[in-house]
């Protein structure tokens, strides 16, 4: 999509934007799975401890 | 409000709110975007920069916005002593830096074809600077402190001072001569408040703002389910440890 002299400085914004944002929803997703996989490994299916 | 502010209440509740949360924010921002992107018309006066609005302006909403939830919840963890209250400011910071960040660059990529720079040290970049500052400095406290009781309360007094900084932002266009234009989405017009811009452009800047906070939320609610977890973890690995 080109908007004539706009292009370098429209583009660049919304890259930045989804890089920040994407960046933020994909750590944040990332560090969750870990930590729900880290807790289903030290407890049960009631989510008692492990023995 | 308060009665979820329990652990497990906070985990059913969120656990049943966060599939429509993410729903909606994927769907309004994804509409939102679009319409930035490919249907709204370029304005009169600065053609098709204008586009850069639809994320600059709800990056800057959401930096104050998510900074004012912090403020409340710093208040209520040091009033109150609620078990959630820390967790929810300590989590909503990484949230809000990066808004603030979104807001700092995409402005200073407009401010470039419009202004002629891409940066200037007037007051309401300077604030919104200080801001990001803020942010970096609450994450940084809790980084630095090992005791998360005296975290919390370093990082809670931290933004409970920093949030004289709120109303300097919005009034800054205001009380100085700034470069940065001054209220322009809605105003007060013969006593009453109105949008200045057009529909066709107002939608879709409320829809992204709307899709914005309800992302935040949904962020938000993850973040907080992962700390409570991790708490949860190192709990089970002292009980393992002395065992």
């Amino acid at each position: 999509m080109d908007f004539g002299k706009y292009t370098w400085f429209i583009w660049p914004s919304y890259a930045v934007f989804a890089v920040l944002i994407g960046g933020i929803i994909v750590t944040t997703l990332r560090a969750s799975f870990a930590a729900q996989r880290k807790l289903e490994s030290l407890t049960d299916e009631h989510g008692r401890p492990k023995p | 409000m308060l009665r979820y502010a329990n652990p497990k209440k906070f985990l059913d509740l969120s656990a049943a709110l966060m599939p429509w949360l993410w729903l909606a924010a994927i769907g309004l921002m994804g509409w939102g975007l679009y319409q930035a992107l490919f249907v709204v018309p370029p304005d009169f006066r600065q053609g098709d920069s204008v586009r850069i609005m639809y994320i600059h302006v709800p990056s800057a909403w959401m930096a104050s916005f998510v900074y004012g939830f912090m403020f409340i919840a710093s208040v209520v963890g040091l009033v109150w002593k609620h078990p959630l209250a820390d967790t929810a400011a300590k989590e909503a910071a990484a949230i809000g830096a990066c808004f603030t960040a979104a807001c700092l660059i995409t402005g200073s990529l407009w401010g470039k074809p419009t202004w002629g720079t891409y940066w200037i040290w007037d007051a309401r970049l300077t604030s919104v600077l200080v801001l990001f500052f803020l942010y970096l400095g609450y994450m940084g406290v809790w980084a630095a402190i090992e005791d998360r009781a005296k975290a919390a309360r370093a990082a809670a007094i931290l933004c409970v001072v920093g949030v004289i900084n709120i109303p300097i932002i919005r009034f800054s266009v205001e009380w100085w001569d700034t470069l940065h234009q001054g209220p322009s989405v809605v105003r007060f017009e013969n006593g009453r408040l109105a949008p200045s811009i057009d529909p066709s452009m107002l939608w879709p800047l409320l829809v992204m703002a709307v899709g914005c906070t309800i992302l935040f939320f949904a962020l938000l609610f993850v973040r907080m389910r992962t700390d409570i977890a991790r708490r949860r973890i190192r709990t089970l690995m002292a009980m393992k440890a002395a065992a």
